[in-house]
């Protein structure tokens, strides 16, 4: 067998095994990517840790794919897969001696060595790879019972075990709230603001029931900030008349953590509450949904509508200067409370808004 | 793993922590020419590209006072991509908090690629040259190709920097399924050559 045959079955069998580890530090990085993402996920669980920075770390993350596949002195590892080949060091003696009394002895040998069917040249998972995958498993295991346990359904997504935490935290802090709303409610009397007088007790409670709802629902969409401003603006807003025995007379509006995407999403596909959430749709959101933090344009929206309402609002609600959460509050309660409770003209809409509102009138006056 | 390759990797490995921290302040560098320039795109591609040939131009000379040894580093010839590993990933964060929206995970599909296309097509060409040098073989080719190694990686960035402004969203993932394909040969092509290189060092 010639000198540069010899050279290019070495050479076949070293790109092969070659080939054999790539493979191993690609299935390492994705091993290694997937325990990044469920350590991540659990502190996302346990911690109220940023969606930003839970992003950033995942990206960075990926990024380190090259060092993955770069990262291994070459020249050691081919010594090692040459002895595994030839563990005597006949190919190397053959190849570097000139001596044809040498050659002639070693030739047989080094062709029984390049013809041997190569064993050790055979696809193996690497030992790091199998250790990382059963620790993966593991990990995979521990927060899917993690996220039963805490949010009684397994999750993968950090979207969504974000919200269930903010769900969890919304719950526990509210169920003492829920608990004073039902002892009072059991007593029988509960005013309704504004309520026009020829109501009938049981319409009442049977709104007061869809409300509680409405609100549970907008519970499970509301992140924790949205409450956190909503409760701090039922504090700051003087309670009208009528309101004062009933602490939560509107729903807080749900605003999205991811910017203004779901919103948008709603008014598209025409969902249920679509049409509440039509004053959020600024206009030119191109990535609407793909925020992966709070969107500023929705402080923008807040202040366009605080506008509007002073403008062409009543005095009452004009007479607050600051453009806080009291004059959100006092949108809120516009949009979300029972229409018959709102002065006709005391808050202007836009004409979406007015001719849902008209409908639902004709629509209530229908029934009744 | 022997003792050997997990001695070999933790010697080298300051050395290749400092060439990736390098890249953050080159990419500052790069930023403040191109700003206070205000460059446009063919120049941008220019200054980064011929930073990064600089990094190759910097690592040849430190090879040559070492006598082809650089202390501490198993494989020099790799210190120059992982300080662009580094430039890619700085720029890449300074997008991130500049955009925060899932929209970024597109960079690396397509811009990242683009960081380590050139470097490794770098790499490439600066390997071979050193197994020419190692070899004997001095001639005017090897510059000849480096010039025109470092002509195409220009050219493509440029290319690609032109594209951006002109594709769909959608195109952004074909473009990209295109740029990691030439990554994934790129670094093929490398290990192939570092294989040839080891059978050297091996007398074979």
């Amino acid at each position: 067998m010639p000198d540069h045959r010899i050279r290019d079955v070495l050479l076949l069998r070293l790109r092969r095994d070659q080939r054999h580890r790539l493979i191993n530090r690609l299935i390492g990085f994705l091993l290694f990517f997937s325990g990044i993402y469920l350590l991540l996920l659990f502190v996302l669980m346990y911690i109220d840790f940023p969606l930003l920075l839970f992003h950033y770390l995942l990206f960075t993350g990926l990024s380190l794919f090259p060092l993955f596949l770069i990262l291994e002195p070459e020249t050691e590892h081919t010594f090692t897969v040459l002895r595994r080949i030839d563990q005597h060091s006949q190919i190397e003696a053959f190849l570097s001696t000139s001596s044809t009394e040498h050659r002639s002895f070693l030739e047989q040998r080094v062709e029984n060595i390049l013809l041997r069917p190569q064993a050790v040249l055979r696809f193996r998972l690497a030992k790091t790879n199998r250790f990382l995958a059963i620790g993966i498993l593991c990990l995979f295991l521990l927060l899917q019972l993690a996220s039963l346990v805490t949010f009684q359904r397994p999750s993968l997504n950090a979207k969504a075990v974000k919200t269930l935490r903010t769900q969890a935290e919304i719950s526990v802090r509210r169920e003492p709230e829920d608990t004073g709303r039902n002892r009072s409610a059991t007593g029988g009397e509960l005013p309704e603001a504004g309520y026009s007088a020829d109501a009938s007790s049981e319409r009442t409670a049977e709104r007061r029931e869809r409300s509680g709802e409405t609100r549970a629902m907008d519970r499970d969409a509301a992140p924790a900030e949205a409450d956190q401003e909503n409760a701090g603006a039922q504090s700051a807003y003087p309670p009208t008349e009528g309101q004062a025995e009933q602490p939560f007379p509107w729903v807080p509006l749900p605003v999205p953590k991811s910017g203004i995407g779901s919103a948008l999403k709603g008014a598209l596909e025409q969902t249920p509450d679509s049409a509440t959430r039509q004053g959020e749709l600024p206009a030119g959101s191109g990535e609407a949904g793909e925020a992966l933090m709070d969107s500023p344009l929705r402080e923008y929206s807040a202040s366009e509508r605080i506008e509007r309402i002073q403008t062409e609002g009543g005095t009452k609600l004009t007479a607050e200067s600051s453009p806080g959460p009291t004059k959100e509050s006092s949108l809120l309660q516009a949009l979300f409370g029972d229409f018959p409770s709102i002065p006709v003209g005391e808050v202007g809409f836009d004409p979406a808004i007015e001719s849902i509102r008209r409908r639902y009138l004709e629509t209530l006056n229908e029934r009744y | 793993m022997n003792d050997t390759r997990i001695n070999g990797n933790l010697r080298s490995l300051p050395g290749y922590t400092a060439a990736f921290l390098l890249g953050f302040p080159l990419l500052l560098l790069i930023r403040w020419i191109q700003r206070s320039w205000e460059t446009n795109l063919l120049a941008s591609s220019l200054i980064e590209e011929g930073i990064k040939i600089c990094l190759f131009l910097a690592l040849y000379l430190l090879l040559r006072l070492g006598k082809g040894r650089l202390p501490g580093v198993k494989e020099p010839e790799f210190l120059p991509f992982i300080c662009i590993i580094g430039f890619a990933i700085g720029e890449n964060s300074l997008y991130f908090f500049y955009a925060p929206t899932t929209t970024i995970y597109q960079r690396l599909l397509y811009s990242y690629p683009l960081h380590l296309n050139t470097g490794l097509l770098y790499t490439w060409i600066f390997l071979t040259l050193l197994l020419r040098s190692a070899t004997g073989q001095r001639t005017l080719l090897p510059i000849l190709i480096a010039c025109l190694g470092a002509l195409i990686g220009t050219a493509y960035h440029f290319f690609l920097n032109v594209l951006t402004l002109a594709i769909s969203n959608s195109a952004v993932y074909l473009i990209g399924g295109i740029n990691i394909l030439a990554t994934i040969l790129l670094f093929l092509v490398l290990h192939r050559k570092r294989i040839e290189r080891s059978l050297i060092h091996a007398g074979l």
